[in-house]
């Protein structure tokens, strides 16, 4: 072997051992890779991803849309990446015009590099002016448009987020609610069925590559988000907006401190409107005064005052203590009893029962409590609900007061008789009237018609309900043939709800307000809760209506005030649900059903 | 002079393997690369049902907006149209029977 050979030979061992020794460790690299190694580059391809999960829709019988998740963007910068790979003048200079905030503000904001998360701008809709320019382009950047010139903002992303959205506005802000900053119901359905909207958040892992975007066939793990379940209520848009007109217009007229109203079907109990004013737009909800988010409707307790003489009358009749043409004297419209006085509006003397309710006498309905007794009346009014909660589905309810009878007075009976000494919710004032209209059979009031998961599966679904027989059907019957004398005779208090060629029932109500132990007790002489609750059509009833107005100013007979605005609502409904005045119409509107 | 040349013989059997091995190897790379190229085009995809299933949304919102009775009489109004709502009995409802979303129920963020 010559000196060439050798050298050869020494070259090629060199350069296959070279070779061999990076072929080896990239093999032993590849193959059996140290956890050290791996540990880092798993840390930093790892792709996580939660999607949220939409929030369920809550719709009308209709399938209406009143509350729906709509798309919107975060904006926010990550500062470590922008002083890395981006420039952080470029982007304060940019987005500071369309963000109207301070650019050396926006500077200071993003120089604080020990942060990788800054929201600039949280929870916006797509369509927020500040969007109109900047598009999404990938996980790390965003691209800003300007006179067709597009520029690169390294380390700005617009993040993908839901919006709750309720299209309607303010329309039934008070039985929807709202949600918090956090997506959890904090009042009304949005809180009561919370569990069952908010859905469930979706899991993604995987890889990711250089540019931060994912690497499909490296996906671990892919969870989908489960959207939340829908709600489908017993609304109906057109009645709830009908009312929401009214009542507003009512509020103007009147300068009163808040009116409310419901709008019931007598035969199952489902609400079909329930409005109060003033109202709230829901994604505004933390703008406005506490006590306009109230639905007073359930919330708020108040004196009946005489719509409660129709309870007291059917309790009487029922119990066989009275019947209709029975004769109370009325005492010239000043009666001393128990050594405090009642009065009237007018100075009646003989009224039969009948004639009692007609001009809600105050003092004719306060002897019948007293020839009923005490334990009666009690008994009666518990049959009625009063004093408990009716459970309708929405946080917040009432349940009213009705004393233990132990703790009643001498006169209790011929106060609570009128609608004083007691208070109760409009809700439990609906209810103890469409009761009435419906032969005497309690339904259970409810919002809530059903619930239907994403997948299409019904959840729960609220049948109507019987929850009480309180008065007889021949009772119904008598109340009823009385409560149109209410509103029909030239003298009924109730004559502005009058509708042509239909036949109405219902009952005036005008309560003092109770004053405050801190301003002296008892009852205001200038304030008023004015309120009128009927039904319609009188011979087959289906529809029942309660308009309150808390403190009218000017007028305040229940009658005046409130009257209208039932006539209003009720030819309304009439029209829409096609009523014919021998009420034979059952108020199902869809189909398969 | 006659040389001594041994025949050269081909050593088939490597070469086939090597072949075989070499195509195999291109096959692979090829699908990987479809594949890869299938979960970018997937992955976009996705991303752009996001888009529409977002799009969908706001016209969802919008058209709910747009026909709530308010909305509608104002519509009415600023035409100087002389029109009332119709019985209950006469509206068209175009999502009459409910249906859940479930034709694009994939991740919408």
């Amino acid at each position: 072997m010559n000196k060439k050979n050798i050298r050869f030979w020494i070259i090629e061992i060199i350069v296959l051992l070279l070779f061999g020794s990076i072929f080896f460790r990239l093999v032993t690299l590849h193959v059996y890779p140290k956890n050290w190694i791996t540990n880092k580059t798993n840390k930093i391809r790892l792709y996580e991803d939660k999607p949220i999960a939409n929030r369920g829709q809550i719709v009308d019988r209709n399938y209406e849309l009143f509350a729906l998740d709509s798309p919107g963007y975060t904006l926010f910068a990550d500062n470590k990446y922008i002083d890395k790979f981006g420039d952080a003048r470029l982007v304060a200079s940019i987005l500071s015009k369309e963000l109207f905030i301070d650019e050396n503000i926006l500077l200071e904001m993003l120089s604080n590099t020990k942060k990788g998360y800054v929201p600039l701008l949280k929870n916006k809709p797509f369509n927020h002016p500040s969007f109109k320019k900047l598009k999404p382009n990938n996980y790390s950047s965003i691209i800003y448009t300007e006179n067709n010139k597009e520029i690169l903002l390294k380390g700005v992303v617009l993040e993908n987020v839901r919006i709750r959205s309720y299209p309607k506005t303010t329309m039934l802000s008070h039985v929807l609610g709202y949600v918090n900053y956090d997506r959890i119901g904090s009042a009304g359905l949005e809180q009561r069925y919370n569990r069952f909207l908010q859905g469930k958040e979706g899991y993604r892992r995987g890889k990711k590559d250089a540019k931060r975007s994912e690497v499909y066939d490296q996906r671990e793990i892919d969870t989908p988000p489960q959207d939340g379940s829908t709600l489908v209520l017993t609304i109906d848009q057109e009645i709830q907006d009908k009312v929401e007109d009214v009542i507003y217009r009512m509020h103007r007229k009147y300068k009163s401190k808040a009116v409310w109203a419901i709008v019931q079907n007598i035969q199952t109990g489902e609400i079909i409107a329930m409005a109060s004013y003033p109202s709230f737009n829901p994604i505004k909800y933390n703008k406005v005064d506490a006590e306009w988010r109230r639905n007073r409707t359930i919330s708020v307790n108040y004196d009946p005052g005489s719509t409660m003489k129709a309870a007291l009358i059917a309790i009487a009749i029922d119990k066989d203590i009275v019947s209709k043409d029975d004769i109370f004297y009325c005492e010239n419209g000043r009666w001393l009893h128990a050594g405090k006085y009642l009065h009237d509006t007018k100075n009646y003397k003989n009224l039969t029962v009948s004639e009692i309710l007609k001009v809600s006498s105050n003092i004719g309905s306060a002897k019948i409590a007293l020839k009923l007794g005490d334990r009666n009346l009690y008994e009666g009014l518990k049959n009625f609900n009063f004093g408990k909660k009716l459970e309708i589905g929405l946080p917040g309810e009432e349940k009213g007061q009705l004393n233990d009878i132990d703790q009643w007075t001498k006169i209790s009976s011929s106060r609570i008789g009128i609608g004083q000494g007691i208070t109760t919710t409009a809700l439990q004032m609906i209810s103890m009237m469409s009761c009435i209209a419906n032969d005497g059979v309690q339904m259970k009031p409810y919002i809530l018609k059903e619930i239907i998961s994403s997948e299409g599966e019904t959840l729960l679904k609220n049948y109507p309900t019987k929850i009480g027989n309180p008065i007889s059907h021949n009772t119904s019957r008598i109340m009823k043939e009385m409560l149109v004398g209410v509103v029909e005779d030239e003298n009924g208090t109730g004559g502005n709800a009058r509708i042509t060629n239909y036949k109405i029932a219902g009952k005036t109500g005008t309560a003092q307000k109770v004053k405050p132990n801190e301003e002296g007790g008892g009852y205001y002489d200038d304030k008023y809760v004015s309120s009128f609750i009927g039904f319609f059509p009188a011979n087959n009833p289906q529809i029942s209506i309660l308009v309150t107005a808390d403190d009218p100013k000017e007028k305040h007979y229940g009658g005046t005030v409130c009257g209208p605005a039932f006539r209003e609502i009720a030819e309304h409904t009439i029209k829409y649900l096609k009523i014919p005045p021998e009420g034979k119409k059952i108020y199902i509107t869809r189909e398969n059903q | 002079m006659k040389k001594n040349h041994k025949k050269f013989q081909l050593p088939i059997l490597p070469i086939i393997l090597i072949l075989v091995m070499i195509i195999f190897a291109t096959l692979y790379m090829k699908i990987d690369y479809e594949c890869s190229d299938l979960g970018k085009k997937i992955i976009k995809q996705e991303n752009e049902l996001i888009i529409v299933n977002n799009r969908l949304t706001r016209y969802k919102q919008k058209w709910s907006n747009l026909t709530s009775p308010r909305s509608m009489q104002q519509i009415i109004k600023h035409h100087g149209l002389v029109m009332d709502r119709p019985d209950s009995s006469k509206l068209v409802r175009i999502e009459r029977a409910y249906k859940p979303n479930t034709a694009l129920g994939i991740n919408l963020n």
